[in-house]
């Protein structure tokens, strides 16, 4: 499933990182990688709030819908 | 002896970098602040350099910041690197660390905010991480000022590398096979650097890299860097078990960022923004009357015989006047309420919650972290555009960012639109002027056509901010009008009077006239534009001295020269800043939409005011 399409309050484990090498390493860098689990918590209006190792990712939607999951 | 400090954004480097400096950087709460590094010298026992390099998240090129920290460890500039890290984010922050390591120089390792990672539930067995790196490493709380002593005293004692971490076997295999045939040093690694295909690393050797890649991509059915990447995540998050344990954390019994963030983030934001404009019209209106009254009172009663004398005097008084009367009323607490945004860590908040809305003009929400600075100053706001990622995003964010009213410009709003037509009046010229920025990024992002690439933006957690930290990152702020802007004020005031005196003021109303005519202002108004250019607030005080006194000018005509102060050429110290980020042929673009811009909204300023009052 796509990032941007899980509810809020989900629990989620990241399967894999699609976009360019960019996205990815910026991605990567703040600690989402395929296999980490994490919580989304906010996907309402504008951008999604993931929680991943004690720590809130502001995504765009753009970015998000790249992040496929799998829902714990 | 040169100590260097290296950290991902939000660790504390730079409170750290204030703490022994004597507050020589301004620290702030939202990722890659701190882009050109700073550097002071310290007294502790014996003197030694201290560097605060920009916060990273990683040592991989694709950034300028990342680039120029780690170019900086790598030519061996400095003896020691501390690495800052938040505590409370360790496992991660620990994907630095081991880059760094692998670069080969003496490392401190610094746990920085020891008390959030203990609210977090975090406790740390720091002998064990000492163990695994090789390194001393030290405990801060840093905001509180405690382990900063220990900190640098052991930094300055530690000589020896890092211990080498090895990452899983057949990625080693792959390492050593490429390091043998690599002649620059540390050849581990430029091989792992190669392997992620950095670019920089790449260029330095003419080796068949692809050949190694592809052997890593065959068995792991990944792209290599992301190979590379995980394998560092992977060895970080096995230090962080073996190093940490995650307790409960402590309940805290209001979740702030529920409100901050959510549907009710936006009454919020409202609220804020006003009451920061109540409050630096409210503070300001106070002293600017008396104050001016003041000088004006002082400077008619000078007689002195000798009319040169007398000229210069009277001149150097209302340069003085300006600065104290109109400049610092409203800059003190403009600068206060900014601080406090920034450490609170409010503003990535606001770039979450307007992140939508700046996508309608074709930008992300990271670019309202500019903008909010462009209020206090455009120059940090320009320099600031560089937390974007790509180049047209920057150009974009500092084009716009041009015609925010930064503090000098809001000194002239309040002293004149405010103060002479209402409170009202300068409020709408605010509305407008945001309205106006929107629909010029409209146009601007159909110009410069490109998909944004869109937001990816570290949520730090809210901090209460130390006031202490708060008023002296004011107070740096403050200085920078002091000894630049001020003596540049009163110089100008100076030398209008002498210009005065000698009849050339003339000269240049006439060259001017065109633009004064049209914007139906009196003659005498051209030399002030020109001073207008050096600093903004500038043209107000030459304007009180050019005329004797402001009432002369209609209300018409007031609002007119508010509007064309607003949105005309950007002072020269942001122009010298826009021309460092976005070279010469981009910056006059800016520069000659500003006066054109001006021009327009000047004229049509000058027909809502004939028809209104």
């Amino acid at each position: 499933m796509r990032l941007d399409r899980v509810k809020e309050g989900t629990k989620v484990q990241i399967i894999s990182i699609g976009g360019g090498k960019g996205v990815r390493r910026r991605l990567t860098e703040l600690g989402i990688f395929p296999g980490e689990y994490g919580t989304v918590e906010k996907n309402s209006f504008g951008p999604i709030l993931l929680r991943i190792n004690g720590n809130n990712i502001a995504l765009g939607r753009g970015i998000a819908a790249k992040i496929e999951v799998k829902v714990e | 002896m040169i100590i260097a400090l290296a950290g991902q954004p939000n660790s504390g480097k730079s409170t750290i970098f204030n703490q022994v400096a004597g507050y020589k950087t301004v620290t702030s709460n939202f990722p890659g602040k701190t882009v050109k590094y700073t550097k002071s010298k310290v007294k502790m026992g014996k003197e030694f350099e201290v560097v605060d390099l920009p916060g990273t998240y990683s040592l991989t090129s694709s950034d300028l910041a990342e680039l120029e920290a780690r170019n900086y460890i790598l030519q061996k500039k400095a003896d020691v690197v501390i690495n800052v890290i938040d505590a409370s984010i360790l496992s991660r922050s620990l994907e630095l660390t081991i880059q760094l390591t692998e670069l080969e120089v003496p490392i401190v390792i610094c746990l920085n905010m020891m008390d959030e990672a203990k609210k977090k539930g975090i406790k740390i067995d720091t002998r064990k991480l000492e163990e695994i790196f090789g390194v001393p490493v030290v405990t801060t709380v840093a905001n509180k000022g405690i382990g900063i002593k220990k900190l640098f005293s052991t930094a300055l004692e530690w000589k020896k590398k890092p211990n080498c971490l090895k990452y899983s076997k057949d990625i080693e295999k792959i390492i050593s096979m490429l390091s043998s045939k690599i002649k620059n040093e540390p050849r581990r690694l430029y091989a792992i650097k190669i392997l992620e295909g950095d670019e920089f690393f790449v260029s330095q050797t003419d080796i068949d890299y692809r050949r190694y890649q592809e052997i890593i991509e065959r068995e792991h059915g990944r792209p290599c860097d992301l190979v590379i990447a995980s394998e560092r995540h992977a060895l970080s998050m096995n230090i962080f078990e073996r190093v940490a344990t995650v307790g409960t954390p402590e309940k805290s019994f209001f979740d702030l960022d529920r409100v901050l963030m959510g549907k009710l983030g936006y009454p919020v934001l409202a609220i804020i923004l006003y009451t920061m404009f109540y409050l630096v019209f409210k503070f300001g209106g106070v002293f600017e009357d008396p104050l001016l009254n003041y000088f004006n009172d002082l400077a008619s009663r000078i007689f002195l015989g000798n009319a040169l004398l007398h000229n210069i005097i009277v001149g150097l008084i209302q340069g003085f006047a300006g600065g104290i009367g109109i400049v610092l009323p409203y800059l003190f607490p403009l600068l206060i309420c900014l601080a406090f945004l920034e450490d609170t860590g409010y503003m990535p908040r606001v770039a979450f919650l307007m992140d939508s809305f700046f996508h309608k003009i074709g930008l992300h929400g990271k670019t309202l972290i500019p903008f909010m600075l462009g209020y206090g100053c455009t120059v940090p706001a320009i320099m600031g555009t560089r937390i974007l990622e790509s180049e047209r995003d920057r150009y974009l964010a500092g084009f716009l960012a041009a015609f925010i009213p930064c503090s000098a410009r809001t000194s002239v709003i309040f002293g004149i639109a405010a103060f002479y037509l209402g409170p009202m009046t300068a409020f709408l010229l605010y509305i407008t002027n945001i309205i106006f920025i929107g629909f010029l990024g409209i146009i601007l992002s159909r110009i410069y056509e490109e998909k944004t690439p869109g937001l990816i933006l570290e949520i730090p957690s809210l901090k209460t901010p130390s006031l202490k930290s708060m008023l002296l990152k004011t107070w740096l702020r403050i200085r920078e009008f002091i000894i630049i802007a001020w003596p540049l004020l009163i110089l100008g005031s100076i030398v209008l009077s002498l210009m005065e005196y000698y009849g050339y003021d003339e000269i240049v109303n006439n060259l001017l006239s065109p633009v004064t005519i049209l914007l139906g202002l009196p003659v005498a108004v051209g030399t002030t534009l020109i001073f207008g250019i050096l600093r903004k607030e500038l043209s107000m005080l030459m304007l009180i001295q050019a005329l004797g006194n402001l009432s002369i000018l209609s209300k018409t005509q007031m609002l007119t020269f508010t509007v064309f102060i607003m949105y005309y050429i950007p002072c020269l110290a942001t122009i010298a800043a826009m021309i460092n980020e976005y070279r010469v042929k981009k910056t006059v673009l800016i520069v000659v939409t500003t006066v054109i811009v001006a021009l327009i909204l000047g004229v049509i300023a000058r027909f809502i005011g004939d028809a209104v009052w």
